[in-house]
């Protein structure tokens, strides 16, 4: 066997010089005719009313007032010129490129989240808001529960929580709007620098795990000082 | 920068500003493709390089990623070695940087076929292949890693191809041979589709191929980058945002600028508008990018300038198309030869006005489009043909579920590259007498079983050089079907959640059918719902699937879910004849209000009820002062949320009753879906519309694959229906509530209700029973479950049996958990009309008897009747939004009538 093996490793050397060209070919022919893509991470954008995300801008932009320096340049921006948009996938697209994560009900309330276009930058003299895109195609109206595990529980750990709603155990979660569309600020704070992976999982109401680990998604954090 | 490049620039730009952008955007497109090909002679093999090794990398990251890593390959069904789980459990994140990292590139090197090494200019610097040749079985699938060595943080995506991988279909004569191999790296959950950005990272890639023997192949490894990185780690020379001024960009020609609210405008006139920026930076790639708008399409022209006068066929300047409503930041790439000292921005040729959010200009840090490659070797064990011999207990031959493992968990056929029948989501596969699979060569364990009233059995197999058979002889623990108890699950789908869209919009009849016989489920109802419904539709006859194998029946019905009324409740409809209401041909015109769905169902005959019913009720606002729930929270006074899509309209549909196919009234609503939600939020609802005088009954779903994908008939109804079993008696009797429903690990068969010289079997006759006072009542049946503890033995508390009365249990008994058959009766005395049933908690009830004292009807609890009515409220104020225009005065007399309804039943209790 070992004498065969050798063989045929002469033999794929000795024909390795046509093929790689006929290769290289074929994937001109199809680079030149399509747009070889790099991978589209900006999360879906949903025919949806202007006034339907009148909710979610007055969400986004009220916070913003009370702190100054917890959110870019880039996106205070970007919200401002999505508040002006006087249409709703307009105002999405504003808003999209900026997204950290999406997290998708299907109409079984089943939730899928994942990683949107915008790295999620924290340091460790205040906390960061990321946002949130929600779609929702359910109409759920359940509350918006967010668990997190870090392997190792390293200490002291993240600290994830919906902005605009009580941080403590006991408050109740904030409710879906049931809008097929909304945006939420997520803040998180992490006092170590360092570089970190969290996994965060998002339930409404229906569980968290579906086969699949759909409802969270792993996320690699640097926070620096 | 000369007097003669401007003159060279000024009118190449008047030129290129009359003519369409495309053809040069072609050309641009054809040499970026090129690029493509300057690595063609770049054949960087491995050959004797060294192994790679990382330096010490954050230790609680790379654990964390290491656990993504075991938990993909076991959801692949190719689990690593326990010995090498072992080894890294044992490491901690506080635990040495370097110590935790040599530990784990000891452990898992050596299941890598190569290791890939990525440079500071986010480029593959080098690809190393492992000496051994991997072992692969033919027409199989083996999961194998690929190393990432990533010290400048790429989130890029790994491209992994190889021309032993190109399709056989149009392949030259002399390539056939050569191209054995399949490959696909795993990217799904929980692995990601791009580079984590840790320095040290494992991907998952499965190998297959169709030959045996030796092989080799050429892995080809290229990085490609995200569309729009709007951050510059790193490679930044300068970004203005215009909250101030406009930095060092000046208006040149045809055009005035000015900076306004964080916005630079730009007022161009005709002839072009041009801007220009002063800038310094050594010769190399660049990156400019910008976001804005421009008024009106139109050609941008970006030109650059350097120290060093470069060749006349030098490339200084691009092309790119403007696009008024573009919706992502332009992003132009160059390369300065000499030292940069100049930019110019041209836009378009008209007047009109232009804004920009931000321009940025950065080294070039994407992915290049370079390839490295590396040979590495295979040996690809041939696949042996295994034949199952399946045989029912009455000697028929049948079929049954096996789940295949080898002595290090791996299971075949390898789920990811599963098609219909076998699901990829399950590791068991469904296999009637005479069918087979192929196994390379070794020893593996069969799981053998064929649903809930099996006893499963295991049995090892050993694969040779022969062909080799599994025989397996299903033996039952019980038989519901001898006693004319016919098992059902009336929810599950064959598209959407778990299921693919592609090749197929879901899987088809046989599929379905040959899980739920491999199940033992006599009837499945698979219903069409959002998901693929355009394609599923085509399923639906009326009538059982012309696949059915009776007793094995098969129907197309409708869930409401992902369109129409779903909302405020999902609704599974049975026993359709029409499957779309009229005014359309899918699913886009059903109405908003639940109720109204049903009254166009319940017009045609069908069976209806709310699916995954607990779902919304879990979360509470409230609840009724002073009241104690009972045993297992049952019956609790909390008032839900109903702010999901189960058991949610529900709280007003049972008050209604519409019009049937004959036009007379029958209740809007026939069951209530149990056994795949919360258990105490589906029973607690049912207890207290029964407690109402509502006579709904229960059915038992599993909504496969969305709440699980583990197997059909999870959740189950079981019918009693005499003689042979067809769909329509089946519904029926579930309609009629001859029927309990089960997990399948306890069964509460031929229940019946005895007082006085009276007996009534469970439903008969409504399973109404009259009495002229009030009296004892004495409930028989035939109970059996089966609770093993996780050494096989039968649970020694054995299983608990209540008799339950208004939704309380007021006698009980245990019978053994071995499976055994018991009758047994149980007694109570009843003050006033009452329903009564039988449960064991969490695992199985009966349907109720309704028994009326002298004719009074049954309002067993004003507090029920409190809570549903509380419940209304609270239904109608989070549901009202989701009905549409006409609807909404149509659903605002609807509550308004359940509410009467409510409040008359609290006005005859008091």
């Amino acid at each position: 066997m070992n004498a065969h093996w050798k063989t045929e490793r002469v033999r794929c050397r000795h024909r390795r010089a046509t093929r790689f060209a006929w290769w290289l070919l074929s994937l001109a022919v199809t680079s030149i005719g399509t747009a070889q893509g790099p991978v589209d991470d900006r999360p879906p954008t949903i025919p949806i009313a202007r006034e339907a995300l009148n909710d979610s801008l007055e969400r986004l932009t009220g916070p913003l007032e009370q702190s100054a320096s917890t959110v870019s340049e880039d996106v205070r921006k970007a919200l401002k010129r999505a508040t002006s948009e006087t249409a709703g996938l307009p105002v999405q697209h504003r808003l999209d490129p900026h997204v950290s994560i999406v997290i998708r009900l299907n109409p079984e309330a089943r939730v899928r989240c994942y990683p949107g276009p915008a790295p999620i930058a924290l340091t460790t003299t205040q906390p960061t808001w990321t946002l949130v895109k929600i779609i929702n195609d359910c109409g759920s109206r359940a509350e918006l529960r967010i668990t997190t595990r870090e392997t190792g529980e390293p200490e002291p750990r993240a600290i994830w929580h919906w902005v605009g709603n009580d941080p403590s155990p006991d408050a109740p979660w904030p409710r879906l709007s049931g809008s097929e569309v909304e945006y939420r600020w997520l803040q998180i704070a992490c006092p170590v620098p360092g570089w970190r992976e969290v996994t965060v999982a998002f339930d409404a109401g229906a569980g968290t795990q579906d086969i699949g680990f759909r409802g969270e998604t792993a996320l690699l954090l640097r926070i620096t000082e | 920068m000369s007097s003669a490049a401007d003159s060279r620039f000024f009118t190449h730009w008047n030129v290129l500003s009359s003519c369409r952008a495309a053809a040069l955007c072609a050309v641009t497109m054809v040499l970026a493709a090129g690029t493509g090909w300057t690595s063609a002679g770049d054949e960087s093999t491995a050959g004797a390089q060294a192994w790679p090794a990382s330096p010490p990398v954050t230790a609680q990251p790379l654990l964390a990623q290491l656990k993504r890593l075991q938990e993909g390959l076991a959801f692949l069904g190719q689990p690593l070695a326990s010995e090498i789980t072992t080894r890294l459990a044992q490491l901690s994140a506080a635990d040495p940087d370097k110590l935790v990292t040599a530990a784990v590139e000891e452990l898992l090197d050596p299941l890598c076929v190569a290791a890939v090494a990525i440079d500071q200019n986010m480029q593959i610097a080098r690809v190393t292949a492992r000496g051994q040749p991997f072992e692969l079985v033919e027409h199989g699938w083996r999961p194998l890693l690929i190393k990432i060595l990533n010290p400048y943080h790429s989130t890029a995506g790994l491209q992994v191809e190889s021309p032993n991988a190109l399709p056989l279909v149009n392949s030259p004569p002399a390539e056939v041979g050569d191209r054995w191999l399949s490959l696909l790296p795993f990217t799904g959950q929980p692995m990601k589709p791009t580079l984590s950005g840790l320095p040290l990272e494992y991907l998952i890639v499965q190998f297959g191929s169709h030959e045996v023997g030796p092989k080799e192949a050429v892995l080809s490894f290229k990085l490609q980058g995200p569309r729009s990185p709007l951050h510059e780690e790193g490679g930044l020379i300068e970004r203005w945002d215009f909250t101030t001024d406009a930095g060092n960009w000046t208006a040149e020609k045809n055009c005035q600028i000015e900076t306004d609210d964080g916005l630079l405008r730009v007022e161009m006139q005709a002839g072009g508008a041009l801007l220009k920026l002063p800038v310094k930076a050594p010769p190399g790639k660049y990156l400019l990018r910008f976001a804005g708008k421009i008024e009106g399409d139109g050609d941008g022209y970006l030109a650059w300038w350097t120290n060093e006068p470069q060749p006349a066929d030098t490339t200084t300047s691009l092309a790119f198309p403007l696009e008024a409503e573009g919706d992502q930041p332009h992003e132009l790439a160059f390369e300065a030869l000499g030292h940069l000292n100049t930019l110019r921005l041209a836009l378009g040729g008209a007047a009109g006005r232009a804004s920009f959010d931000w321009i940025a200009l950065s080294r070039d840090m994407r992915p290049g489009q370079e390839r490295q490659q590396a040979d590495v070797a295979f040996d690809v064990r041939p696949a042996i043909p295994v034949t199952f011999s399946v045989r029912d207990a009455n000697g028929e031959p049948t079929i049954a579920g096996f789940t295949i493992r080898d002595p290090l968990g791996r299971v075949y056929p390898a789920q990811a590259k599963r098609l219909a029948p076998d699901f990829f989501f399950q590791p068991q596969i469904y296999r009637f007498d005479g069918e087979s699979i192929t196994l390379p060569a070794g020893t593996y364990t069969v799981t053998c079983q064929r649903g809930p009233e099996s006893i499963p059995e295991i049995q090892k197999l050993v694969v040779g050089e022969e062909p080799a058979v599994v025989r397996y002889v299903v033996r039952r623990w019980i038989d519901p079907a001898q006693r004319g108890w016919w098992s059902g699950d009336h929810h599950i789908h064959a598209a959407g959640c778990l299921h693919y869209e592609n090749p197929t919009q879901g899987v088809h009849p046989p599929d379905m059918l040959r899980h739920i016989m491999g199940e033992d489920l006599k009837i499945g109802c698979c219903l069409t719902w959002g998901p693929c419904f355009d394609y599923q539709k085509q399923f639906f006859t009326g009538k059982p699937d012309d696949v059915s194998r009776p007793p094995y029946i098969l129907r197309y019905d409708i869930e409401v879910s992902g369109f129409g009324s779903h909302q405020s409740g999902h609704l599974n409809l049975l026993r359709l004849h029409e499957q779309i209401p009229a005014g359309g041909d899918s699913k886009h015109h059903w109405p908003t209000l639940g109720l109204n769905t049903l009254r166009w169902a319940k017009r045609q005959g069908a069976v209806c009820g709310p699916a995954h019913s607990g779902n919304g009720l879990t979360g509470f606002v409230g609840e009724l002062e002073g009241r104690s729930s009972g045993p297992h929270d049952l019956p609790n006074y909390r008032i839900p949320a109903y702010d999901g899509i189960g058991a949610n309209e529900f709280v007003m549909q049972v008050a209604h009753r519409v019009p049937g196919p004959d036009g007379q009234l029958v209740p809007a609503l026939d069951f209530i879906s149990t056994m795949d939600t919360d258990r105490v939020a589906e029973w607690n609802m049912w207890y207290h519309v029964l407690n109402c005088g509502f006579r709904v009954r229960a059915s038992g779903e599993t909504d496969f694959p969305c709440i699980s994908g583990e197997r059909v008939g999870m959740g189950r109804v079981y019918a009693k229906v005499d003689g042979p079993v067809d769909f329509d008696r089946w519904v029926q009797a579930i309609q009629e509530g001859r029927s309990y429903v089960s997990d399948g690990t306890v069964h509460l068969m031929d229940a019946k209700i005895q007082s006085g010289d009276q007996t009534l079997e469970l439903g008969q006759d409504g399973s109404e029973l009259r009495l002229p006072a009030p009296g004892k009542i004495r409930v028989t049946l035939v109970a059996a479950g089966r609770w093993l503890q996780p050494d096989g033995h039968p649970a020694p508390a054995g299983v608990p049996i209540e008799l339950i009365v208004n939704g309380l249990p007021v006698s009980s008994m245990t019978i053994p958990a071995d499976g055994s058959e018991q009758t047994i009766e149980l007694e109570a005395d009843l003050q006033q009309s009452s329903w009564v049933a039988v449960r064991t908690f969490p695992a199985a009830h009966t349907n109720p008897f309704f028994v009326l004292i002298d004719d009074r009807p049954i309002r067993a609890s004003k507090d029920s009747v409190d809570w549903c009515l509380r419940g209304l409220e609270q239904c109608w104020k989070m549901k009202a939004p989701t009905y549409k225009g006409d609807e909404f005065a149509q659903a605002e007399q609807d509550y308004a009538a359940a509410r009467s309804v409510y409040q008359q039943l609290l006005t005859e209790m008091q």
